[in-house]
């Protein structure tokens, strides 16, 4: 076959054959070295979480979310765990209604040396623990924004978007520096409507699923000085 | 049937070809999706970034490039256009790294020192088909000094969609994405790094949206 590369030695060819295998992804796999730098780990996979929204009467609500980890396959890790937290300020709750303006062009350049901000500056601080299945873990912190949208079927999607920073690590995550990124989704059956914030919250406190979709970019600690 | 390979190495080589190109890759992600209505894209940029107007107190990072999988495979006819504006104020906190987080991880309560984003930024995504999706939101960049004397830079930020096109129009739902680059050298002092910055240098974001399009909403 004359097609693609052509290795220079049988060593080439199967370690071009395992990496083309590798970048298809297996079952429970979860680092992504190919589109690593070198020192730099990729991890990108998803959370199976259950939130509720609580601390309502005690007037300091936030969202507690526990679940577990699937690869991007939504393949369970065995032995993994999530827990993470997001504060919510009920004053504020209708701004994950609003949306951002148009952003004018170009879109790799500020506009007046600025970039409109508008419905698109965090609502919380939010933290997430993530374990592994070996005891590994990390802990992340960072802003956060939520947002819903109603769905023409009377329910309504719910997201959050947060950026988190690595505060703390275990067992081969022991020291390591870098940062995450996730977006969760619930979609809300018969979510009551947007004046109906009373409902709203009662609905919450019930308890939904989501999936949560998350990357981490990291160097290990024998890796920094 | 295909050509009969003529040696071994050409054999393997003919299994990686038909691993790169007929095994599918997608961005789509149907089965991360939660309800009826919500698509969900992840994949990965590499861009080109350039730190422009690095001799003054506000230089933006300007950034352009194209999409692939997650595997590395390039969707022909993407591509992105980023930018990213900071004060130079700020740039000593991007070493800074936040306190450790009490237990339990899920009570409400974090302590967010050394996580506020440190500027604004916007990205445009154009898709092979002529569809598009703007985003807009805070972003917080990270600087790791690495072992050797290298460094690995890091931008993570929510994006909120505040436009598309075509099957994106009108579309509503959030992204986040988190960039990472790699120096192998890393200058000691400010005036020096922001010069390497400016030279231009690659990047690699793994970008992840969830949405719902407009015909699905009310």
């Amino acid at each position: 076959m004359s097609n693609g590369t052509k290795s220079e030695s049988l060593i080439d060819a199967l370690d071009g054959v395992r990496d083309a295998v590798f970048s298809i992804g297996g079952a429970g796999v979860i680092e992504y070295p190919l589109i690593a730098f070198p020192s730099e780990h990729v991890l990108a996979f998803n959370n199976n979480e259950f939130s509720h929204l609580r601390g309502i009467a005690e007037g300091q609500p936030y969202f507690t979310s526990d679940g577990e980890i699937t690869d991007l396959q939504h393949r369970l890790l065995p032995g993994s765990k999530v827990q993470s937290t997001f504060p919510v300020e009920l004053s504020k709750f209708l701004d994950v209604y609003q949306w951002p303006n148009p952003q004018p062009e170009p879109f790799d350049l500020p506009t007046n040396h600025s970039v409109d901000t508008t419905n698109a500056v965090p609502a919380a601080s939010s933290k997430q623990a993530y374990f592994f299945g070996d005891g590994s873990y990390l802990v992340t912190v960072g802003p956060s924004i939520p947002k819903i949208a109603f769905t023409k079927d009377g329910g309504a999607q719910f997201w959050v978007s947060s950026v988190g920073v690595i505060s703390q690590g275990a067992g081969k995550y022991e020291g390591a520096k870098g940062m995450s990124v996730y977006t969760g989704s619930a979609y809300l059956k018969d979510f009551p409507p947007k004046q109906d914030q009373k409902g709203q919250v009662s609905y919450l406190q019930q308890g939904f699923s989501i999936l949560v979709g998350t990357y981490f970019k990291l160097v290990l600690k024998k890796d920094q000085p | 049937m295909a050509e009969q390979s003529r040696t071994l190495v050409e054999a393997l080589d003919g299994i990686r070809y038909s691993l790169e190109h007929y095994v599918p890759h997608d961005i789509e992600q149907p089965q991360l999706t939660i309800g009826p209505v919500e698509h969900v894209l992840a994949f990965k940029i590499n861009e080109h970034h350039f730190l422009k107007d690095a001799d003054t107190d506000t230089p933006h990072f300007s950034n352009q490039g194209y999409f692939s999988d997650l595997s590395g495979t390039v969707l022909p006819g993407s591509s992105c256009r980023t930018g990213l504006k900071i004060h130079i104020s700020k740039l000593p906190e991007t070493e800074k790294w936040p306190p450790r987080q009490p237990e339990p991880f899920d009570d409400g309560i974090s302590k967010p020192n050394h996580t506020d984003p440190l500027g604004h930024s916007k990205q445009a995504y154009f898709f092979p088909d002529g569809s598009s999706l703007v985003t807009t939101g805070p972003s917080v960049p990270k600087i790791l000094k690495l072992k050797g004397g290298g460094a690995q830079l890091w931008v993570a930020s929510v994006g909120v969609i505040a436009q598309g096109t075509g099957k994106y129009k009108d579309v509503r739902g959030l992204s986040s994405y988190v960039g990472s680059a790699h120096f192998p050298h890393w200058p000691a002092k400010p005036p020096e790094q922001l010069q390497l910055l400016a030279a231009g240098f690659p990047a690699v974001i793994a970008a992840y949206f969830k949405l719902v399009l407009k015909e699905d909403q009310r």
